[in-house]
């Protein structure tokens, strides 16, 4: 087995709130949110790691924090088995080369006052010191047919472009210094279904010629289906369920994996008129729930989980497989369907086995 | 008794600096009470200009209705002078908008809100407030000038009946238990609280509920529902939908659902407009058009969800992108990207809706496709 290129141990990050009178009165210490609340996970070269989760499961978090964007609560991230925050400034920007980020919102992590050239072409400056204009305009233009942009398009501006076709700038400016891994934070979600497909086809044909490593980041479990190999799936800061992407969603074991893929909407036709089962909201970080956190919501809840948090295990007979839930084994074989229930027709029989 | 609401070719253009737009041409469906229509289409196909054209909500201008009709309870809603259309919004025609939070007032609680509107329709309902009525006594071209004075003399409602309400309206305890009513009746666990709370300090899904409970407050008799839960995350999208359903049967109303999820309109519709560039391509039932679909785009539409690993080989997207509004080709808008468009295409503008060949007799299912024919040999 190869080394891993991204390791995290035990990663936490608390975001602390302000102190309210009562506490500043009580000398008590401010409150924080458990954004990422003890996260291990292990990233290995040209590989897509899907990372999915709801809004405020601090997947967002997870993904900056493996960008050295914030600073670590506690906890260690190691890539190529060395510890990113100890790195001084030098290897620190040079570190930066092998790591980029596509953000989100392509509108505004795009400045609508730079020229195409100078937003691709910026990691590079920032990396060689006294490239000239030309050459720069050159390496762009070497860069942009690898995300479907032309190459005359050099000195547009951002405004110029659809949504896609920013997509594709933020893109091509992550990937102009060639880095290892690419952190991709909802690459998608803000595009139509059509042009969300042409940037899925083009991210997994760049990983196939240029080895690159992604950390998808998204709520869009069709996306990871396609482009993944692994997938993590996060709930409430802590990692739920982590495996192969094809098992994960075809034989998903712990319950909000299941609630998850059954909350999907379903183009086919012949499954809709739904009701769904899985009840109630996200609780707030401030004061996560003691033990497991999906308990409030779980329909497979037990004494046991309310009160002792499951670890992070693998589960017998599936080796890549790792669980955070203590009933796993009883309700492994439970389909997400059965979390449905069909209006106006007789529940599905149970499929066991 | 015919259709609820009939919008009949209607078109609807943006005029700006930049140029003319054309949001919407020639839209025409109907809606039969108590079904779900869904409207489908990417970004920048008019989905949300209809569906603020149906109430007359678009700002005039830049918005120009150039021609058509919406017929509503058997009045044509753009013949009703401006001054008229608050009486139909609320009461007749609801609305749910994509963002609660920009649709509910951060300054008053969720009681004020959702009290105001259970009191709009009482006052309506009691004949001491205006409303809606169908069929219009007089007819209002839309280019004749109403005189102020005019209209200040029409009574605008029937007779008032003996005030049952005193001066003041109804009485406040009444609209109280009936807001909880309305709470109770979108799920909300402990309605007594939540009156008392602001906005921000309920999570999204509360205030999407919140906003689903105030249209229904007016019982309308037509619910626009303008991306309702793309705000929201996965499995709160689930129970809501889920609650849309279910309230459906409860208070009688008929929902044109607009969304861009195709998921989301398979789940919710009865029928499904499928639009393109501003102008509705195909329309018909849900599983029909799903399954069979009559038009290359839709077709096209339905193949770009992944559906697939990795290792299955990569999505079938469509090349191109949506032609700009303001300069829309001379054939069929959708003849650039389309894999069957011929000469023909190129230069006819396209079929009006009509009956797709493949779909069994009497069925709604119509499609604008010269070739529909050939659609089902598309891979």
């Amino acid at each position: 087995m190869t080394a891993p290129l991204l390791e995290t141990r035990d990663l936490v990050k608390h975001f602390p709130l302000s102190r309210s009178v009562g506490q500043f009165l009580r000398r008590s210490s401010a409150d924080a949110i458990h954004a990422v609340d003890g996260v291990s996970l292990e990233m290995f070269p040209a590989e897509t790691m899907g990372l999915i989760g709801e809004s405020g499961s601090g997947k967002t978090t997870l993904g900056w924090l493996a960008a050295r964007l914030h600073e670590p609560t506690s906890g260690k991230i190691l890539f190529h088995g060395k510890d990113i925050g100890e790195f001084d400034r030098e290897e620190l920007r040079r570190w930066r080369s092998r790591v980029q980020v596509v953000f989100q919102d392509p509108v505004g992590s795009l400045d609508p006052r730079m020229r195409v050239w100078q937003l691709v072409g910026e990691p590079i400056r920032a990396q060689e010191h006294g490239i000239t204009k030309a050459e720069l305009k050159d390496r762009v233009a070497q860069v942009l047919p690898m995300v479907g942009l032309p190459e005359g398009s050099l000195e547009q501006y951002p405004h110029e472009f659809s949504g896609g076709g920013r997509q594709r700038l933020s893109l091509a400016r992550a990937l102009s210094l060639h880095p290892e891994l690419v952190i991709l934070d909802e690459p998608t979600s803000a595009l139509d279904v059509a042009v969300q497909a042409q940037i899925l086809n083009r991210l997994v044909s760049l990983q196939k010629e240029q080895q690159f490593a992604y950390l998808l980041i998204t709520h869009n479990v069709a996306a990871v289906r396609f482009v993944a190999d692994r997938v993590a799936v996060m709930y409430l800061g802590k990692i739920a369920e982590l495996g192969p992407v094809r098992g994960v969603l075809e034989h998903p074991v712990h319950p909000y994996t299941k609630a998850l893929l059954a909350a999907l909407p379903e183009v086919n036709v012949r499954r809709r008129r739904t009701r769904y089962r899985v009840t109630g909201e996200i609780p707030t970080l401030v004061h996560p729930p003691p033990g497991c956190r999906f308990a409030a919501r779980c329909p497979f809840v037990v004494d046991r989980c309310r009160t002792e948090e499951p670890l992070l295990r693998t589960v017998p007979g599936d080796a890549g497989r790792l669980v955070a839930c203590h009933r796993a084994e009883e309700i492994g074989d439970v389909s997400p369907q059965e979390l449905i229930v069909q209006v106006g027709a007789p529940a599905p029989p149970a499929t066991g086995g | 008794m015919g259709p609820l609401l009939h919008v009949d070719h209607l078109s609807v253009d943006y005029e700006v600096g930049a140029g003319t737009f054309h949001a919407l041409r020639d839209v025409s469906f109907e809606l039969t009470p108590g079904r779900v229509v869904g409207i489908v289409g990417e970004t920048g196909c008019g989905k949300s200009t209809l569906a603020h054209a149906i109430p007359r909500l678009l700002p005039e201008p830049p918005a120009r209705i150039r021609s058509g009709r919406v017929v509503f309870q058997d009045t044509d809603l753009l013949a009703v002078p401006k001054w008229k259309m608050p009486m139909v919004r609320g009461t007749s025609i609801g609305m749910i908008f994509q963002e609660p939070i920009n649709s509910l007032n951060p300054a008053f609680r969720v009681y004020d809100q959702l009290t105001e509107a259970v009191r709009i329709r009482r006052l309506r309902e009691a004949g001491l407030a205006p409303s809606f009525q169908a069929p219009q006594p007089h007819d209002y071209s839309k280019g004749a000038q109403v005189k102020g004075s005019d209209a200040l003399a029409r009574t605008l409602t029937p007779a008032p009946p003996p005030r049952s309400f005193g001066r003041k309206g109804p009485d406040p305890e009444e609209l109280r238990k009936e807001a909880l009513e309305y709470l109770r009746l979108v799920r909300i666990n402990d309605p007594e609280t939540i009156l008392g709370l602001y906005p921000h300090e309920l999570s999204g899904g509360m205030r999407q509920r919140i906003m689903i409970a105030m249209a229904l407050s007016e019982k309308p008799s037509l619910l626009i529902a303008d991306e309702p839960t793309s705000a929201l995350d996965i499995t709160i999208q689930a129970q809501v939908l889920t609650l849309m359903k279910e309230l459906m049967d409860e208070v009688q109303t008929s929902i044109l659902f607009i969304s861009h999820d195709l998921g989301v309109i398979a789940e919710m519709a009865d029928e499904v407009g499928v639009m393109y560039a501003g102008s509705l391509v195909e329309f018909g039932p849900v599983d029909q058009v799903f399954e069979s679909p009559g038009h290359p785009y839709t077709k096209a539409l339905l193949h770009s969800v992944p559906n697939r690993y990795k290792d299955g080989g990569p999505l079938p997207s469509l090349p191109g992108s949506v032609p700009n509004l303001s300069r829309l080709p001379a054939g069929c808008t959708f003849a650039p990207r389309c894999a069957l468009a011929r000469e023909k295409c190129r230069a006819d503008p396209g079929p009006a809706l009509e009956p797709v060949p493949a779909a069994p007799a009497g069925s709604s299912h119509r499609s604008a496709c010269f070739f529909a024919s050939e659609v089902p040999t598309l891979p």
